[in-house]
């Protein structure tokens, strides 16, 4: 039965794929008669208008059948691409559906929103809930019940994340930051630093999902010129500075004031500019393992050393 | 690659030897000829690459013989970051078998205070000029159509104080190859002849027209 | 690319060079770093006949120099410190001012001799490179010198004190400050040329201690 239903369906389908193609010859036809002009004799505008006419009602036609198909046939996949922005789309091509990514990943999305969410919830609770003996005013109260609901990949509309970037490049003379949306909704910010590093954060909304760091003589291009933001510096301290910056963003991450998030987050990374000027501020020294003091403490801003840090 | 074989394939087959072919375009039939080489280059699906160089040409005199020896500082004008440093040899006619001209010819690029070395080294400006044209391909056939401009003011490259030498424009097609390899001569021969009647690209011999101006 | 420092490691009486190399060598290994093949810094010397350049009255040396870590460039220096960097065609170009021809003398003539190498094992360890060259003159040992290059980091300033750290271990109170070639320009961009610059003044140095008389002792 199943068999069946499978068989009819293949056999729909490649009827829609030669009624496409048909509609594709008679198109490109009109097209060409009428760039290349028609045989006629001279002066019979009435032939040419005939068949002018007859290739459009071919055109028609075959739209026609097409359409009468088309509702017979069910999409592929079983998520509604538009739902998932971009990664819908995967689904779209039939090799990878088949290995079942694009319902892994949807779950996984599912799951990270809820996990923030939940995350949120909890931070708010226990934002109100503070373990102090005086009680907060009830100004302050109010204040934070007037919140909305936390959704930190969602940008408020109070916030205006250009405002917020143009004056934190303004406020440091040293730190060049620049945004750009490469994918139209996507953010992506990149920092020069001083002539020490050059970064570049991936956002969504406000919430920091990814960073790099190389050297101030690399560039975020592929070989051939292509923007590549995912490769790895070819030196070792900036992996380590990248995995250590990556760490530093959940410690700034704060769900109810996620430009405060942001900014203290930049603040934090300006520090990295004395990254090989610096002594280690625990041992003194500047050279541990061949490496210089790559961390920078998220209270203190001391330069110290991986191996120095506790 | 091992540095030390870099160097060895670089210093094993200098490309140092030039075969060429000149003709000359009026200004009103440059469009066509374009055209013509858009359709028979590698380049054709991109556009057409145009440049604009900043010659000065440098001599270094010798108390035994006059002559000089030559020396061209080549500087874009498109991308300022590009310099080279040229030598180019007399152009050698030959027997009448053999289809083009031959000259001696280094091109090397260098850093941006190539003048103000070979200045150290000895050498002294002569004169300076403006060029402004295309750039064909096709295999390592190069083709360049250019236009050569005189500088009222020494050292100004901007375009209101230049002006053209004469309308027409200078057609060139020529190999940079290593010296010996003159197979290379029937291939240019064969592509000038599809030039033509648009152009003719000839062995044009330089010794007659510096007579004829004397 | 990124800065480098070129120090001369003095050789101890009683000691022969190809011992201090040894042990060096064996020091750097104790450290952890690995061998990444070999290096070669060369350097030939021009002067001007000036009876034949009439533009300048006074003689012209112009040193050509060539770095392993940059192979298809050339490094020419003159007297005042002009460096060019070029292709390696620019010694096809120096050949044309070297050659006598048609009743003409050359402008320039290579001075026999004066061929100065500094060559030897090249080591990598984190983001340092570590080179041992043993420097010889015709052919003649002379010295010494160890380059270190830090790759991530463009401005000498900045990463000399992490530099020192390491060069201290090794070529001790010599790499107290940083190499007087590269005095005036701390906080630019380091670029291959400084390199040269260093090792063109190591060369000189390395030439002139053999012209001069031996110090009485």
């Amino acid at each position: 039965m199943a068999d069946n239903r499978l068989d009819t369906q293949i056999e729909k389908l490649t009827q829609a794929i030669k009624l496409t193609q048909k509609l594709r010859a008679s198109v490109t036809k009109v097209f060409t008669d009428l760039s290349d002009g028609f045989q006629a004799p001279k002066g019979d505008e009435k032939a040419l208008l005939n068949k002018l006419q007859k290739s459009l009602t071919a055109v028609n036609d075959n739209l026609g059948d097409l359409e009468k198909l088309a509702p017979n046939i069910h999409s592929t996949t079983n998520i509604p691409p538009l739902l998932l922005n971009s990664v819908g789309l995967l689904g779209l091509d039939p090799a990878t559906d088949k290995s079942g990514i694009t319902t892994q990943l949807h779950h996984t999305h599912k799951w990270t929103n809820k996990v923030h969410k939940l995350g949120d919830y909890t931070a708010q609770f226990l934002g109100t809930n503070q373990l102090k003996r005086t009680n907060q005013g009830p100004a302050g109260q109010a204040k934070r019940l007037r919140r909305p609901e936390p959704t930190i990949h969602r940008i408020p509309e109070n916030i205006n994340i250009q405002q917020l970037v143009a004056s934190v490049d303004r406020a440091y003379a040293d730190m060049s930051v620049s945004l750009i949306r490469p994918m139209g909704n996507s953010t992506v910010l990149q920092i020069t630093l001083a002539k020490t590093l050059k970064a570049v954060i991936v956002l969504r909304g406000l919430l920091i999902e990814y960073v790099s760091i190389k050297a101030y003589s690399e560039d975020f291009l592929t070989d051939d010129g292509r923007p590549d933001i995912w490769s790895k510096s070819k030196y070792q301290v900036f992996n380590k500075v990248t995995d250590l910056v990556t760490a530093g963003t959940i410690h700034f991450y704060h769900p109810q004031l996620p430009d405060a998030s942001l900014k203290s987050f930049l603040i934090w990374l300006n520090n990295y500019k004395t990254l090989f000027s610096a002594p280690c501020s625990k041992c003194g020294k500047y050279l541990q393992g061949f490496l210089p003091p790559i961390w920078r403490d998220t209270r203190s801003s001391q330069p110290l050393h991986d191996g120095c840090r506790q | 690659m091992d540095p030390s074989m870099v160097q060895q394939t670089f210093k094993a087959a200098p490309l140092t030897t030039e075969f060429f072919l000149q003709g000359s375009v009026m200004e009103n039939s440059l469009e066509t000829l374009v055209n013509r080489l858009k359709g028979l280059c590698d380049n054709a699906d991109y556009q057409q690459e145009s440049f604009q160089d900043h010659e000065m040409v440098f001599h270094i005199k010798n108390t035994s013989v006059p002559t000089p020896l030559v020396f061209r500082v080549r500087h874009s004008l498109v991308q300022t970051e590009c310099w080279s440093l040229r030598y180019l040899g007399h152009a050698e006619v030959g027997d009448k078998n053999r289809p083009t001209l031959v000259r001696s010819y280094i091109d090397c690029p260098t850093s941006e205070n190539v003048a103000q070395f070979i200045g150290e080294l000895g050498f002294r400006m002569d004169h300076e000029f403006v060029v402004k044209g295309f750039y064909f391909h096709k295999g390592r056939m190069k083709i360049t159509v250019s236009k050569f401009y005189k500088m009222n003011q020494p050292g100004n490259t901007t375009n209101d104080t230049i002006e053209t030498v004469c309308p027409s424009y200078l057609v060139e097609l020529s190999v940079v190859t290593s010296s010996g390899q003159e197979a290379v001569g029937d291939d240019m021969k064969n592509f000038a002849e599809q030039l033509k009647p648009l152009v003719t690209l000839e062995k044009t011999d330089h010794r007659k027209i510096q007579l004829a101006q004397t | 690319m990124g800065v480098v420092c070129v120090f001369a490691c003095p050789v101890p009486e009683g000691k022969s060079g190809q011992q201090v190399v040894d042990g060096l060598q064996k020091q750097v290994e104790m450290m952890g770093a690995t061998k990444s093949g070999n290096f070669l810094v060369d350097c030939e010397t021009y002067q001007s006949n000036p009876q034949n350049v009439t533009q300048t009255p006074q003689q012209c040396v112009v040193n050509i120099l060539h770095n392993s870590e940059h192979p298809a460039s050339c490094f020419s220096v003159t007297e005042s410190g002009q460096i060019l960097v070029s292709d390696l065609l620019f010694e096809d170009l120096m050949s044309k001012l070297t050659m006598a021809k048609a009743g003409r003398e050359s402008f320039y003539s290579q001075r026999k001799g004066f061929k100065i190498e500094s060559r030897g094992q090249r080591y990598e360890v984190g983001d340092f490179i570590i080179k041992i060259g043993s420097v010889s003159l015709a052919s003649n040992f002379r010295g010494i010198l160890i380059e270190v290059e830090y790759c991530p980091c463009v401005i000498l300033n900045e990463c000399w004190n992490m530099m020192k750290e390491l060069l201290q271990s090794m070529v001790g109170n010599s790499a107290e400050t940083p190499p007087p070639v590269l005095k005036h320009k701390p906080d630019t961009v380091y670029t291959p040329s400084d390199t040269i610059l260093q090792y063109l003044d190591h060369f000189n140095n390395f030439r002139k201690a053999v012209s001069a008389p031996p110090p009485s002792r």
